[in-house]
């Protein structure tokens, strides 16, 4: 079987990662080079040729430029740092408070937007500068933001949902409901992991509340106005049906520009470094989605769908031993590919299985949503990571992050094994409102 | 020999569960000749990479999709500008199948192309899905309507509503948000992208069936490397999954979509009368706008005689199709009868 | 060198401004739809098309060389500390050249396909609005080929210890 060469490659992609190659190109060359070595140059050529284009002119992928300017403008114009002075004013008493307050914002930000890159990129570039200016570790100020932009995945709407649920032929509305509870919980579990740090790890994360006596309450909820309004104008665009999740990025960005124009901090260079910097991540990003999306079709060329067939194939298996068997190949395959090629790859093998141990797939869809988030901020190939690292490269290498993210990334663990110990938390909401 | 092939389509949909799933059990079936079948799922090759993937040696077998090659297949384009006239799935599908196979402009096409046509297959007729109710052609007007083609754009200008150009993968949220009141498709639709959680009501009026495809594009180097006798095989596999596909895509799983319309409370509506009359008569006057964007668009300049051809086509196989009592295998003989029988297959394809 | 480096520079920063310009039209395309839709119940003929298939693409591949030039492709600096001194930069330039190498091929076998798009002068038809999508197969060429420059020309500057 050549499957074989599929781990093979898989080890020539860390020793080019391990010798700084960038990203993207490592898994190019590992691509390219196991697919001339499984079918000959011939083929392997004509994936080089075509899939920069056809991964990159995507009506869906316009939304992460969009939600990134719209980030960006935010941040360069100010209007966002409002949002930190208001919850600084109220959590203040809270230790942590501005990591955990970042937590829920990425939960909010969730509620309107469907990647987590997305979410990730946008709360990045607003939230980490203040982190670290109140004292908290670059690495955990970066970790818990990358963390924090899986939720944007996990609370609906959420665009891989709506592919599983494609897929898997289940209610897309069921899943969305079942993501709720789950990306709440994750918020919760993440912002336990803050409360720990502070106890354990002061170093890391300030213990001292902040003490910002000049701002009351009501300055600063004044302050916060201007964020509201464009969170206000995405949300109700959204939900009154006037756009759609990928249109709502634009309009964000346009409806940013406009705030900062109307509270006077627009200006020449606020746009032109909102205009460059979207660039430059969207450029270094999608660059790495096209190596992974040649590295997804290297590795269901070598046949890796059977392979894992194989694994869960056995008709007497518990329910415990094949959830671990499912949950260990999800760790494994999000370290090296990005959610959608993993979800392509696993569903035909293990949507059967589940049907026939009379397992529900609204379930199991969340679960496998969490599964492959935690893959974005796992390594080596770990998106969210990167793009944390890009709005953040001032403040932390790419390393850094992914020590940040260890302490976020065990709390996704303990949220696994509730999901899969306690099927009834993900199925409650949609049993009830669906 | 190993036959690498890929439908570009998701697990659930037709194209994978029986066309492509069924190419590779006809094959294991036959011991004419030592030929099987390995399938590539959408991760390595989807429908917009199949092109590629067929000229490169990829894949040796594809289903690709003709729309996205107007410049380089005009002959499937203006199968697909004529989308109106499709009514009988099972007879739209060897319709286009017997046109291409015969017309010798469509053989040095796909030559050029770098391929090799092996039959064609068909939707059920189409249906407007909407998250309103639809009485009348009146309540029609003012609707945005996603739609996957342009005769159905057409159709929706002409009764005043507003097409609009989404992915399919799209229209779940498109819908459940009313940035689009509804879908011009296949009442299938209602579970392959899950509209069965939003739709209201399920409207049938006459709006032609999908049937603008190459279910089993073969790679022209694969093909010139087959024994006359190989070709044969996989001609007869290709055939016998044509229909089953057919049988799947317009029938079957029409019919499971419906049962779960009425369980999930969606109205299932027929069109009025005169809404019907004129939905078809403006499906006859398309024919002409048809030619008339294949002779300036595609460079075809007999357009109108292809057009007259394959419309007696589209008769004749409605004749036999009703004859036939719609049965799938007695479809797929009685193509093999007229159409492939009379092929040489070691000239076919170039 | 040191002219060449400068001519590099230029361009990338060309590029980069026509990629700003590129996310800026596709904002203002994406939000004029969204207005015409709801205000006059007329979407922007072929907006999804135009914003895959140009500002996309412009968005893409232009700004390569740029990201580059900044040291901002992303790379997991797991060696970081481990390499110093002459090993580390036998290592950069190692990097440099594969990458300079991976970027040409690349560039190749894209205008490949651009030729070939020009030649059958490639198009969607959107809703009967015909769109020619030809021109921009030519953006992946071009920035990869910058890419691989700006990767070529950084070397003596390694080797100089100037990086
Ligand atoms: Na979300
Ligand atoms: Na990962």
């Amino acid at each position: 079987m050549s499957v074989e060469t599929g781990f093979w490659g898989i080890a020539a992609l860390f020793l080019l990662l391990f010798l700084r190659l960038p990203v993207a190109l490592a898994l190019i060359c590992v691509s390219f080079g196991g697919t001339a070595w499984l079918l000959g140059v011939t083929p392997a050529l004509g994936i080089l040729a075509n899939t920069p284009y056809d991964f990159t002119a995507s009506w869906t992928m316009s939304a992460v430029p969009m939600f990134l300017l719209m980030g960006f403008v935010a941040f360069h114009a100010d209007l966002t740092s409002g949002l930190f002075d208001a919850a600084k004013a109220v959590l203040r008493k809270i230790p942590g408070a501005l990591a955990i307050s970042s937590v829920f914002a990425c939960s909010g930000f969730a509620a309107v937007c469907g990647s987590s890159l997305a979410t990730a990129a946008s709360m990045g570039r607003i939230a980490i500068p203040e982190m670290i200016r109140a004292g908290y570790a670059p690495s955990i100020a970066a970790g818990a933001i990358a963390a924090g932009g899986t939720i944007g995945a996990l609370i609906p709407p959420s665009i891989l949902m709506i592919i599983y649920g494609i897929f898997a032929e289940t209610s897309i509305t069921q899943v969305f409901l079942g993501g709720v509870s789950v990306g709440l919980l994750s918020a919760v579990a993440y912002s336990c992991v803050v409360l720990v740090l502070t106890w354990t790890r002061p170093d890391l994360v300030p213990r001292r509340p902040i003490e910002d006596e000049d701002l009351t309450v009501r300055q600063a909820l004044l302050r916060v106005w201007p964020v509201l309004l464009l969170i206000l104008l995405v949300f109700g665009g959204l939900f009154s049906g006037l756009f759609t999740a990928t249109e709502a990025g634009a309009v964000g960005a346009a409806g940013a520009i406009a705030i900062a124009a109307l509270v006077r901090r627009l200006s020449v260079k606020v746009m032109r470094d909102a205009l460059l910097e979207t660039l430059t991540t969207t450029a270094s990003l999608l660059i790495i989605g096209i190596g992974a999306a040649m590295f997804t079709r290297f590795l269901g060329i070598t046949g890796l769908s059977n392979f894992l067939s194989s694994f869960v194939a056995d008709a007497d298996m518990g329910y415990l031993q094949l959830m671990l068997i499912i949950v260990l190949i999800y760790l494994v395959l999000g370290m090296v590919m990005e959610p959608f090629g993993a979800l392509l790859i696993t569903l035909p093998v293990f949507i059967p299985v589940l049907e026939a141990q009379g397992l529900s797939l609204v379930w199991f869809g969340v679960l496998v949503v969490k599964l492959l988030e935690i893959g974005m901020i796992t390594p080596p190939v770990g998106l969210n990571v990167f793009v944390i690292r890009n709005v953040a490269e001032e403040h932390v290498t790419t390393l850094q992050v992914f020590r940040g993210v260890t302490p976020f990334f065990l709390s996704d663990l303990a949220v696994t094994a509730i999901v899969v110990a306690v099927p009834a938390l993900v199925l409650w909401l949609p049993g009830v409102l669906g | 020999r190993d036959l690498r092939v890929a439908s570009g389509a998701p697990p659930p949909h037709p194209a994978t569960s029986h066309l492509y799933n069924g190419l590779v059990e006809n094959l294991e079936a036959q011991d004419e000749a030592d030929l099987t079948a390995t399938f590539l799922g959408p991760e390595v090759v989807s429908l917009g990479q199949m092109k590629d993937a067929l000229q490169t040696g990829l894949v040796d077998v594809g289903n690709l999709l003709p729309l996205y090659f107007p410049a380089e297949l005009p002959n499937l384009a203006l199968a697909g500008e004529l989308s109106l006239s499709g009514t009988d799935p099972h007879a739209m599908g060897a319709a286009l199948t017997e046109y291409i196979v015969s017309c010798e402009a469509c053989q040095q096409e796909m030559n050029d192309f770098g391929m090799v046509f092996l039959g064609s297959g068909s939707s059920d007729p189409y249906v407007l899905i909407t998250n309103q109710p639809v009485e009348s052609m009146d309540d029609v007007a003012g609707l945005r309507l996603r739609s996957g083609g342009a005769p159905f754009s057409r159709w929706a200008e002409n009764f005043g509503a507003t097409p609009v150009a989404i992915g399919v993968g799209e229209t779940f949220e498109a819908m459940s948000q009313g940035t689009i009141d509804g879908t011009i498709a296949s009442i299938g639709d209602l579970l392959s992208f899950r509209l069965v959680e939003l739709a209201e009501q399920v409207t049938a009026v006459p709006l032609g069936t999908y049937f603008s495809t190459s279910n089993f594009t073969t790679a022209l180097g694969t093909w010139q490397d087959m024994s006359p006798e190989e070709r044969e095989v996989l001609a007869r596999a290709a055939n016998l999954a044509n229909a089953n596909f057919t049988q799947q895509w317009g029938y079957d799983f029409p019919a499971a979509a419906e049962e779960a319309a009425t369980e999930a409370g969606i109205t299932m509506a027929e069109a009025p009368e005169d809404f019907v009359t004129a939905s078809e008569e403006f499906g006859i006057a398309d024919r002409e706008t048809a030619a008339q964007v294949s002779m300036e668009r595609f460079g075809m300049e007999d357009a109108s005689e292809r057009v007259e051809e394959f419309v007696g086509l589209i008769d004749k196989w409605t004749a036999i199709s009703e004859e036939l009592d719609h049965d799938e295998a007695a479809m797929a003989e009685r193509v093999w009868e007229e159409v492939w029988s009379d092929v040489d297959f070691s000239t076919y394809g170039g | 060198m040191r002219a060449l480096d400068r001519v590099a520079t230029r361009i990338a920063q060309g590029l980069a401004l026509i990629g700003s310009l590129g996310v800026l039209l596709m904002l203002v395309h994406v939000t004029a739809d969204v207005a015409a839709r709801n205000l006059f119940g007329q979407p922007i003929p072929a907006t999804n098309a135009i914003v895959s298939r140009y500002y996309m693409v412009l968005i893409a591949f232009l700004p390569l060389g740029w990201v580059e030039r900044n040291n901002a492709m992303v790379k997991v600096e797991l060696t970081e500390y481990l390499t110093p001194g002459r090993i580390g930069q036998a290592n950069d330039i190692l990097v440099s050249l594969l990458a300079a190498l991976v970027y040409l091929a690349i560039a190749w076998v894209t205008l490949g396909t651009a030729i070939e798009s020009y030649e059958v002068g490639s198009f969607v038809d959107v809703l009967g609005n015909r769109v020619a999508v030809w021109p921009t197969y030519f953006l992946p060429p071009i920035g990869f080929t910058l890419a691989a420059l700006v990767c070529l020309v950084r070397i003596p500057a390694i080797l100089t210890g100037s990086k």
